[in-house]
């Protein structure tokens, strides 16, 4: 069964999981790359539920919310990472493409530090188009760029209210992507009595960015996990 | 002061650390201060700051981003602090969690990023039933109290009551 015969965005994904055949090559997968075989499968396509859990009321509720988005070609992937390169040589000009339910990529448009333009979005719009692709199945644009480590992040990691009240998801069924970077930080003590955290004793904060991929659909709270965690995930699915 | 900020804002640059972890003989007390506000897309994002009282002897400590903050004590005994920006009807409450399943999203998702095989590493510290998880909610903030030995968590529980919006 392809995709093509059965829209996702025009039936629910349980729907479509009762209408597949035994043997089809796809599945369910969670953000472990590990199978849902309880699901059932979607047909020929891989769908990755967006949570790292396995339990069967975690990922219902995660299907129902529409917290899923289709296993990522490689084509998406180095868009993933070139859109990234983009927003570091451009200090922080958003970047975004589309990627279709075919499974086309857009070109990268690029907009401010703030916000991709209605005519971007459409330039990138119908460049998926005249690839044949004519339904978007979701976007993914960039927050922020890397610092240095000293560096207080100016922007969030997480989709604005903008983002998440976006029309299009009245008629889109996969999650948005975020492309961004958290500061973190690890080992701030040793546990030996110190008082750590003065400015001559930065070099013991071991602040870092890190590159994450955020996950949003409409109002329910984002996932978040590290960008080349996702990478390897998807590579493991793709090779099951 | 307004011009002082807005230009560490426009440079996104500030040089002083956005936690401190005080320590004392009787406990720690962490403070998660970040100096800039900022921005989703044209959003003004205000972090929320907080502090919280410890244990001491903590073995080491992890941030990420602004929600995710974990310390390791000895024995796989751990705290989680995460911080919801999403969830604008939580209400306050304390409660011991009996089943795994209760925390699994929490621990698997929201906390993702402290919980991979460098840091606080979930994989390698399951749910324990000889031990005693409490979860403890202060408005936008969940406290975890993971894996504690018995006879420490009346301690553990006191100082999770600390926990204050700064």
């Amino acid at each position: 069964m392809s995709y093509s015969k059965v829209c996702l965005s025009a039936m629910p994904l349980l729907l479509i999981s009762f209408l597949s055949q035994p043997g089809d090559a796809g599945g369910y997968y969670n953000l472990k790359g590990d199978r849902l075989s309880f699901l059932g499968t979607p047909g020929a396509r891989k769908v990755i539920v967006l949570t790292r859990s396995s339990k069967e009321e975690v990922i219902n509720q995660l299907l129902e919310a529409n917290l899923v988005i289709d296993l990522p070609s490689s084509g998406v992937i180095d868009s993933m990472n070139e859109a990234y390169t983009r927003a570091n040589h451009r200090q922080g000009l958003e970047q975004k493409f589309l990627v279709g339910s075919k499974g086309e990529v857009s070109v990268i448009v690029q907009g401010t530090r703030y916000e991709v333009p209605p005519v971007e979005n459409l330039k990138a719009g119908l460049d998926l188009k005249t690839k044949g692709d004519t339904i978007t199945a979701y976007d993914v644009h960039t927050h922020g760029e890397l610092l240095s480590e000293d560096e207080e992040p100016y922007f969030m990691s997480g989709p604005s209210l903008t983002d998440r009240k976006n029309d299009y998801f009245n008629y889109r069924h996969q999650a948005s992507i975020i492309l961004s970077y958290d500061r973190e930080r690890s080992d701030l003590s040793t546990g030996n009595s110190q008082t750590v955290g003065s400015d001559n004793e930065k070099e013991k904060n071991n602040y870092k960015y890190v590159q994450k991929i955020v996950f949003y659909y409409s109002t329910t709270k984002p996932v978040t996990l590290p960008f080349d965690e996702f990478c390897n995930i998807v590579k493991k699915i793709q090779d099951h | 002061m307004l011009p002082i900020v807005l230009s560490n804002y426009c440079k996104g640059q500030s040089h002083t650390p956005v936690d401190n972890l005080l320590s004392y003989p009787d406990s720690i007390v962490y403070t998660f201060t970040p100096h800039l506000v900022p921005q989703k897309d044209k959003e003004s994002s205000p972090p929320l700051l907080f502090k919280i009282k410890l244990p001491p002897h903590v073995l080491s400590s992890y941030t990420s981003g602004f929600d995710a903050f974990g310390f390791r004590y000895s024995d796989q005994q751990t705290v989680y602090v995460y911080i919801d920006y999403y969830d604008k009807n939580a209400t306050d409450t304390a409660y011991r969690v009996i089943r795994q399943d209760e925390i699994e999203h929490l621990l698997l998702d929201d906390l993702n990023a402290i919980n991979y095989q460098n840091k606080l590493d979930i994989d390698n510290n399951p749910f324990s039933t000889t031990r005693e998880t409490w979860l403890v909610k202060k408005g936008s903030a969940t406290i975890l109290l993971y894996n504690i030995r018995k006879e420490n968590m009346t301690r553990f529980l006191r100082d999770a009551g600390s926990f204050t919006f700064l």
